[in-house]
């Protein structure tokens, strides 16, 4: 190859250039420690670390938006805890009123508690943030709750959910709370609390049903026989469930002469001594061991000794449930199983409970009435509790002609939606005018005006709770995708100055043989 | 046979090497030009005499002095050259629409639009508070704004373009022009003038490489001297030049400029060259782009006003309002009267205050794929993406282009250029030729002194 002038000055400047370029680029990444400077160093990284850049953006704002969320969520939570405490306060004073005679000076000072509730109430229900009220729904301009002339308060708010945008893809969270349905009381419910189906006990009666659902301690107790025999039993290791097999695992003793079965009226456990040489001087005994309570639980302790020989067990009280047998109710007489009116405003069923086996039948037939009820079996596990789905309407559950059927099962009464300003100007009413009953009539109203706030603060609680798994997932989620980016665009440092201090020599050492190489003449040797 | 015959030959050989110091000298002078090529003398003997016993040469002479030139080279060199410079100018062009799309940086478009998404999501969580709404509007103007921006620069840059397609279309005009006059010069020069004729050829080498850097050409030599075609149009036939045009070409309501042969008025479309790099930056790449940028524009202006239409404003009126005016990125702006007064924007369903069902809709228009599967932010960004896409692939071919074209250039100089030392070599060995070829004339004259005397 022949090597001309020209061609040595541009091989020798391209060289040069190379050189530099190359320092200049590893210099440049050691600065900025930025692996992509332009778009076109890598487009498919650069273009996902932009897609990555937006989405953790959006996550940024939605985050912003869930605080937003959070604030307004809290602070109708912290009103609702309030007007909780005040209507606690305002049950009290109804069943005070309801109770005891109270002279017409203290009357005044409950009125102007009842007075000062109210109002606080209503101020803690027309609570604002960011000047919305945040119990309007979208009406977020006029206060939801607006005291009339005759000193009632009335609902002119919104029911409408509001919501914020609280994660990608359309993901939403409800950051109001309906003020209506916070402040929805009732009068008396079907029921409610007063009726005792009283079922009795059949064999397959779980031991955790007995005594209102209380249950039964599953430890031991001791037999003794008038024969002077004497047994533990040990609920535990026997694989006790329910009655039967209580009584079964008494007749299994082997050590004492005793029977046991269901008393006559179905409410308890019999014991009969069947010992073939009885003393009379000893008595049919049942005994707690390590002074637990077993026995007492399931109605048989006896200490004193039934030198007849037969212990009638006391009153298990099993609670009421679906699966009961419908011949079990009323102390086993079971109920007149014919049929019933309700009517829930405008709406009204002839519900026929004729052929009801257990109780879930009748809960399921009165709620296919399609009058808008729901039928349940009410907290204490006592009776049968009907109230209406529908909001403002007046239910009312009746016998038809001779039937006995719905007071058979407690549930004939009347039902009204009054919300808690209403209850509270009642109250306030029969406070005035010392009337006992009609104070009496509101406490169960007032009870489930403190579960409606207790529900509608749960409700929140919920959503502030969703708020923050939602802004939690995002935070972990934005960590993720800054990982990411980092790595499509940052540089790897140990690896960007070693390229950079080679570069450098590679470049020095051009630089050094170039300039001892351009010196070279044969005219300098002739 | 005589001495004045000898000294006559070794005249002829002084004479020579004469020439050739001077062709040395000539080389070294011209060591760094360029467009010069080595030039070297072929000797041939004048002719001989015959002596009876066989035949002497009268001496030398200088038949030829030759450029140092392969034609093969010269055709890849400007082969290379015309890739170069398409992919040069090419990488050029996206490089500049690159730094228009900037997001990198993070103050492009997609940020301005993130930011429209979170004027949605503020107005959202507070319907009723107008300056959520005030902060809105200026974040949709801010959006409006960068589309413009982005499309007016854009088609700043296919202006730029045009008018240097213009500019191309000159010089190549002038720098046929002078292949041609220079043809009918050399033409003159070999049927015998006295001008250096390498020296005109090696101007015409040069013209003809910079024309090829513009546009691919094909060379073929004639009688006529060079003929100059490209993609099958003759541009130079011997001492004439066909010249290119522009035409203005109105479509619609666009105009361009069209580059036609001025012969028969066809196209002239080169695949090589700067002059190919410009036209399809100029018809395709550019257009391309802006129809993307459109079609992200159209989409947004399209869903935004569809979901906007259906609400009402903050004080509860029904407007029926488009939140956004216009149809393209050039023309899309916030509606004039939501603009002066954004209590009319709509957020709200049902005309109530506090109902925020609408900016929630349009907040959540950020993560909706409205457009071929995929979201107004990703179909952006899928634009940003195909730019440095085509901008990767061509500073990639560029490189490539310019290794191939540097490499052609050495391989070509290897042949034309001259060597310094190389030329010392032979201006020794000529001085002693030249020093020889003296001691023989002096010899022969003491010679024919010798017989003079003899003589008188």
């Amino acid at each position: 190859m022949r090597v001309t002038n020209l061609s040595l000055k541009h091989q020798i400047a391209h060289q040069i250039q190379i050189g530099q370029r190359r320092m200049i680029e590893a210099q440049q990444q050691v600065t900025d420690g930025r692996r992509v400077r332009s778009l076109s160093d890598d487009p498919v990284g650069l273009s996902r670390s932009l897609d990555l850049r937006e989405r953790m953006s959006g996550f940024e704002q939605y985050m912003s938006n869930a605080g937003y969320g959070t604030s307004m969520l809290s602070l109708a939570s912290t009103a609702l805890a309030e007007t909780e405490q005040l209507l606690v306060r305002a049950r009290d004073v109804a069943i005070d009123a309801a109770n005891s005679s109270t002279t017409e000076a203290e009357a005044i000072a409950l009125v102007e508690e009842l007075d000062s509730i109210s109002s606080q109430v209503t101020t803690l229900m027309n609570s604002k943030y960011n000047d919305r009220y945040v119990f309007g729904g979208r009406d977020s301009d006029t206060a939801p709750f607006v005291e009339g002339t005759d000193g009632q308060v009335f609902w002119r708010g919104d029911s409408e959910a509001i919501y914020i945008a609280s994660g990608p893809e359309g993901m939403r969270t409800q950051i109001n709370i309906d003020g209506q349905q916070a402040m929805a009381g009732r009068t008396a419910m079907i029921s409610r609390g007063d009726a005792d189906l009283d079922p009795i006990l059949d064999l397959t009666t779980p031991l955790s049903d007995l005594h209102h659902g209380a249950g039964v301690e599953m430890g031991r107790f001791e037999i003794h026989d008038r024969e002077g025999k004497s047994q533990i039993l040990d609920l535990v290791p026997a694989g006790v469930e329910n009655i039967g097999d209580v009584i079964q695992a008494i007749n299994e003793l082997q050590d004492v002469d005793v029977q046991a079965a269901l008393s006559a009226d179905g409410r308890g456990i019999t014991l009969t001594d069947v010992s073939a040489n009885p003393d009379p001087e000893l008595g049919l005994m049942v005994l707690e061991v390590d002074e637990g309570t077993t026995a007492q639980d399931l109605g048989i302790w006896e200490i004193a000794g039934r030198t007849d020989g037969v212990l009638v067990g006391r009153d298990l009280d099993p609670k009421l449930t679906e699966e009961n047998e419908v011949e079990l109710l009323n102390g086993g007489e079971g109920y007149d199983r014919g049929e019933i009116y309700i009517a829930n405003g405008d709406n009204e069923a002839y519900v026929d409970l004729t052929g009801t086996e257990t109780v879930a039948d009748i809960l399921d037939r009165i709620e296919a009435s399609g009058v808008g009820v729901e039928a349940e079996i009410n907290e204490q596990g006592t009776g049968i509790e009907i109230h209406s789905l529908v909001h403002g309407t007046t239910l009312h559950v009746a016998d038809l002609g001779n039937g006995r059927t719905a007071s058979d099962l407690g549930i004939v009464g009347t039902e009204e939606e009054r919300d808690v300003f209403a209850l509270l100007h009642d109250l306030r009413e029969a406070v005035q005018s010392l009337d006992q009953d009609a104070a009496n009539s509101l406490v169960d109203g007032l009870s489930e005006a403190v579960d409606s706030i207790i529900h509608a603060r749960a409700g929140a609680g919920a959503r502030l709770q969703e708020l923050q798994l939602s802004e939690n997932r995002m935070l972990s989620m934005s960590m993720d995708m800054e990982l990411a980016i980092s790595e499509i665009e940052d540089v790897d440092f140990a690896a960007a100055i070693v390229e950079l201090s080679s570069s450098q020599s590679i470049y020095e050492a051009a630089l050094a043989t170039t300039s001892s190489v351009l010196n070279l003449s044969l005219m300098d040797y002739i | 046979m005589s001495l004045f015959s000898t000294i006559r030959s070794s005249a002829t050989g002084l004479y020579t090497t004469q020439t050739r110091i001077d062709l040395v000298s000539t080389n070294i002078a011209r060591a760094n030009d360029p467009s010069y090529s080595r030039q070297r003398g072929l000797t041939a003997s004048i002719g001989f005499r015959d002596i009876g016993a066989g035949t002497l040469g009268m001496g030398i002479e200088i038949s030829e002095i030759l450029r140092s030139r392969d034609a093969f080279l010269d055709g890849r060199y400007r082969d290379d050259q015309a890739s170069a410079g398409q992919f040069g100018h090419m990488t050029g062009t996206l490089q500049q629409l690159e730094a228009l799309f900037d997001e990198v940086s993070g103050t492009g478009l997609g940020s301005a639009l993130s930011e429209f998404w979170d004027g949605w999501n503020e107005l959202a969580n507070t319907p009723t508070d107008p300056t959520a709404r005030v902060s809105l509007v200026g974040k949709a103007q801010q959006l409006a704004r960068s589309f413009n921006d982005l499309q007016s620069e854009t088609s700043d840059l296919r202006a730029q373009i045009d008018s240097e397609i213009g500019y191309t279309v000159g010089t190549i005009n002038s720098l046929t022009a002078q292949i041609a006059a220079l043809n009918a010069d050399i033409v003159a020069v070999s049927k015998g003038g006295d001008i250096d004729a390498n020296d005109l050829l090696d101007q015409r080498d040069a013209l003809v490489d910079e024309l090829a850097q513009l546009t691919e050409i094909d060379i073929a030599q004639g009688p006529e001297g060079l003929r100059v075609s490209s993609n099958g149009l003759a541009l130079v036939e011997g001492a004439a030049a066909h010249r290119i045009e522009l035409e203005t070409e109105v479509s619609g309501d666009a105009s361009a400029l069209r580059v036609v042969y001025s012969e028969d008025g066809t196209e002239f479309k080169p695949r090589a060259g700067s002059l190919a790099a410009m036209l399809e930056e100029r018809d395709e790449v550019i257009p391309e782009i802006l129809a993307g940028l459109d079609e992200v524009a159209e989409t947004l202006i399209e869903q935004v006003n569809a979901i906007h239409r259906e609400g009402y404003s903050a004080d509860g009126l029904y407007t029926g309002l488009d939140f956004f005016t216009g149809d393209s990125a050039r023309t899309i702006a916030v509606d004039v009267s939501i603009a002066a007064d954004p209590q009319r924007i709509a957020s709200s369903e049902s005309g109530l205050p506090g109902d925020n069902e609408i900016a929630l809709r349009l907040a959540e228009l950020r993560d909706r794929p409205v457009h071929e599967g995929a979201t107004i932010g990703e179909s952006y960004n899928s634009l940003v993406l195909a730019i440095g896409l085509a901008s990767q692939e061509a500073e990639f071919s560029s490189t490539m282009a310019q290794t191939l074209s540097t490499q052609s250039l050495l391989q070509r100089e290897q042949v034309k250029g001259v060597n310094l030392d190389e030329e010392m070599v032979e201006l020794i060995s000529l001085q002693n030729a030249y020093q020889a070829s003296a001691t023989v004339v002096s010899t022969v004259d003491e010679l024919i002194q010798t017989t003079l005397s003899m003589v008188g």
